[in-house]
């Protein structure tokens, strides 16, 4: 008997329980803040895979990170496939990493100014990555003007950058020696060509200084094959995407003021086909039209995706008359004539008919949908205001909302802002976001979601 | 004057009600000297409950003296070979004393009908209060974090509090043999587990939430029971006054409720959840059955006159063994996963808790079906 006792008080600290195979795991959808306490904002995420190109092995996310100083830095971060933080590091531009910042011809501990950082995209490379982005030179202590410029660098796969440049629209020096650097230079996309070159794509200021023109440029780590600014009709001319077509010709899209044959008043999403030359072998323009006469739409392009038919395009359409801002959604063709193009009309708040969004990108569904994500700057349930939330909506083919795909997420307080999604191969969606927690804190959130754009099973 | 007539007749009362027991306490000495020395139907005459006044010291006896007066009873109907009024005392005898014990030099006779007679209980009745301590068991993790991994109930200096809850239990037990028992009832349990989640993972928690769930749950217990020397007796042949006890059983859990009650996180725009901290309803976050085992040890101690009835203390373990969270709707609560910045393991609720209880135990005596 005295067993049995002991053997019951033994057994009193064991404990089992039955696993159900089906439940779903960490892998299958999650929600991941990634970040220390400061600022961070997201902005491109890609796939990781294997060898195979089938396996998906993680994500990396490029960003911004506000350091200790203040200012802003580029931020990368690797996870595995469940959003686990694998490795992260940050790059401020400022550093000698990216060259000669204060123009004065020699990188030296001079070129250690503070500088804030915008980030662009990142690509994927075989051995590592490559970022691009903007940095503002904000803190000048040397005499030189305040100017934005081009920055990126070659990581390789632990992120120690093993290559970095600089670009900036040099004109003369001034009477210190410094280079007199005053226009802007914004980069937004940078795409591997087929070659094994890099095309990187943004704006420049014009020599007037009076707007910014579209600027492409064909490098490698090693040579500048070449590089246009082309001016698109009055006002800023900005490229946002790129894609190499099979011929080696490169479909390049941003906005304008141009409207072109189908364009209309005001900002238009813009395509302008260019040889492996850069060289302007066609171009097209389209906006969003509006159902009165009084307004003008700016329709900003945010980003674009092939399709099996052409481009699937979102942006953010502001009316003149009342500064609302909406997202749009365009379907174009090959030839970046807009097959299709409207406001999305969100309606996830119940009697709230026109609820403000900003569209920031779009990934194709495996059901070749659409999901755009994005955010609603502010919009009223009931008589609560709210403040921004995270937007994800699904659109069809023509940009209809489809029911039951559309949600909004993220804090009761604070400006919580969707900024890219991508589409796994079994459907899952994954949303790099930002996610503000007020008082100076906003972190990367990494989102993954079923192929209903929801987290639950 | 009115107050003086009303104390008089308490006091003539009182003393009439004195001068009958005192009168019948004689009778039953009387009786058993007759008894001593073989005068049968002296007792019968004393003590035999065709009579009036014989019915009436019956109702006048003090337990013990009628516990004396049943047994005196019991025997003279024996020896009288009167087995039909024999058994009949007896029972009487067994109403009064629950589980009468037998003395050794108590005539064999006795013993023998004594054996013919039910004397356990048919029954007990316990009811139990507890004091629980949840102590989940990881399932799978799941966090919104970075490195590290929730803490609960405190522990690694975790800033909540401890996981306590309470419980009521009534069980319905029965002896089978040899101390072993069997029960069925019902517990109403309240249980709770407290969470820390430091977001950014840092050592100062300059980002971290605290969340508390809340469970109440209606269980269906069955269990076994092994009661050590249940039957043994001492040196004076009465029964052990304590009892160790070891016990195990399964239940089946339905959860009534559920809600995050104490829901903060701390850093940033702080924030409080006051609303949607229902877990069942509209987020159906939690599995609304469930089943579990458990066990434990035990201390009883007999108590009252009789020494039938019990007061219990013990030490349970409750293990679950399904997953307390609703995997498929982990996510469905957007105020819990981005304003406070958590989401539920999985997890098995289980539950160390000590008790103190009391038994009570139910008699029906009669003859043994195979001497009927």
């Amino acid at each position: 008997m005295k067993k049995l006792f002991y053997t019951s008080i033994v057994l009193l600290f064991v404990s089992c329980q039955f696993e159900d195979d089906n439940a779903p795991k960490p892998t299958d959808e999650f929600i991941k803040y990634i970040g220390a306490l400061a600022d961070h904002e997201a902005k491109d995420i890609e796939p990781l895979y294997a060898d195979d190109g089938t396996t998906l092995e993680g994500f990396v996310i490029f960003g911004t990170q506000q350091q200790q100083d203040l200012t802003v830095d580029y931020y990368v971060a690797i996870t595995d496939a469940s959003g686990n933080l694998i490795n992260d590091a940050s790059f401020d531009a400022s550093g000698f990493i990216f060259g000669d910042i204060n123009g004065n011809g020699i990188i030296n501990q001079q070129d250690s100014v503070n500088s804030q950082e915008s980030a662009g995209q990142i690509e994927v490379l075989s051995n590592g990555f490559l970022i691009t982005g903007t940095s503002s030179f904000t803190q000048n202590l040397l005499g030189a003007n305040e100017y934005q410029f081009i920055t990126y660098a070659f990581l390789d796969q632990n992120l120690s950058a093993t290559s970095t440049g600089l670009i900036r629209a040099d004109t003369s020096r001034n009477i210190s020696g410094l280079q007199n650097v005053t226009r802007d230079m914004i980069a937004n996309d940078m795409i591997s060509l087929s070659d094994g070159t890099f095309l990187l794509i943004g704006a420049k200021e014009n020599a007037a200084e009076t707007d910014l023109d579209f600027y492409i440029r064909k490098f490698d780590q090693t040579t500048i094959y070449w590089e246009k600014s082309i001016g698109f009709g009055s006002g800023d001319d900005v490229l946002v995407r790129a894609f190499e077509n099979d011929d080696q010709s490169i479909a390049l899209f941003g906005y304008s003021n141009d409207p072109g044959i189908n364009g209309s008043a005001g900002i238009n999403a813009t395509y302008v086909l260019v040889n492996q030359n850069g060289n302007i072998l066609d171009s097209n323009s389209n906006g969003i039209l509006e159902a009165n006469a009084i307004d003008v739409n700016d329709d900003v392009l945010t980003d674009v995706i092939e399709t099996s038919g052409g481009y699937a395009v979102v942006g953010t359409s502001t009316r003149s008359s009342s500064e609302q801002s909406f997202s749009f959604f365009m379907s174009m063709n090959k030839n970046g004539v807009a097959q299709f193009s409207d406001i999305i009309s969100s309606r996830f708040v119940e009697a709230e008919a026109s609820i403000q969004s900003k569209a920031l990108a779009l990934t194709q569904t495996t059901s070749n949908e659409f999901v755009v994500v994005g955010e609603y700057p502010s919009f009223r349930v009931g008589a609560e205001n709210k403040g921004g939330e995270a937007m994800f909506v699904g659109v069809d083919q023509v940009g209809n909302p489809i029911q039951g795909l559309e949600s909004n997420f993220g804090l009761e307080g604070g400006n919580d802002v969707a900024n890219d999604a991508i589409t796994l191969p079994d459907g899952k969606i994954v949303v790099a976001c930002t996610i503000d927690f007020g008082v100076g804190v906003k972190l990367i959130s990494l989102m993954k979601l079923n192929d209903s754009g929801s987290l639950d099973r | 004057m009115r107050i003086l007539l009303a104390f008089g007749f308490i006091i003539c009362i009182g003393l009439q009600s004195f001068a009958q027991t005192t009168a019948c306490t004689r009778r039953l000495v009387l009786a058993e000297e007759a008894f001593d020395q073989g005068r049968l139907q002296d007792v019968l005459d004393a003590l035999g409950k065709e009579k009036k006044d014989a019915r009436d010291c019956f109702s006048n006896f003090t337990t013990e003296e009628r516990i004396r007066a049943e047994k005196l009873l019991t025997k003279v109907y024996i020896f009288t070979d009167n087995v039909p009024e024999a058994e009949s005392a007896l029972i009487d005898l067994l109403h009064v004393d629950k589980e009468h014990q037998l003395a050794k030099d108590d005539p064999s006779e006795l013993h023998f009908l004594y054996s013919q007679f039910k004397t356990e209980p048919i029954f007990r009745v316990a009811a139990r209060l507890s004091a629980n301590k949840s102590m989940p068991v990881i399932i799978q993790p799941f966090n919104t974090f970075q490195g590290g991994s929730k803490k609960y109930n405190g522990a690694d200096g975790a800033d909540t509090g401890l996981g306590i809850g309470f419980s009521g239990e009534i069980l319905v037990e029965r002896h089978i043999k040899n101390g072993i028992e069997v029960g069925i009832g019902a517990q109403y349990r309240i249980a709770s587990y407290e969470v820390e989640g430091n977001l950014l993972n840092d050592t100062e928690k300059q980002l971290f939430y605290k969340v508390k769930n809340q469970s109440n749950m209606l269980r269906i217990p069955v269990l076994g029971r092994y009661n050590f020397n249940y039957d043994k007796k001492d040196a004076e042949g009465l029964r052990l006054k304590k009892m160790f006890y070891v016990f195990g059983g399964a239940s089946f859990d339905i959860v009534t409720s559920a809600k995050y009650i104490n829901t903060d996180r701390t850093g940033g725009t702080a924030f409080t959840l006051n609303d949607n901290n229902d877990l069942t309803g509209e987020f159906d976050q939690v599995a609304s059955t469930n089943a579990s085992i458990f066990g434990g040890v035990g201390l009883r101690m007999r108590m009252g006159r009789e020494q039938v009835d019990f007061l219990s203390f013990e030490i349970r373990y409750d293990n679950s063994l399904f997953n307390y969270i609703k995997s498929e709707n982990r996510y469905a609560n957007k105020s819990v996963n981005f304003d406070i910045g958590h989401v539920e393991d999985d997890l098995a609720l289980n539950t160390i808790s000590i008790s103190v209880g009391y038994t009570r135990s139910i008699y029906k005596p009669s003859k043994r079906k195979q001497y009927r």
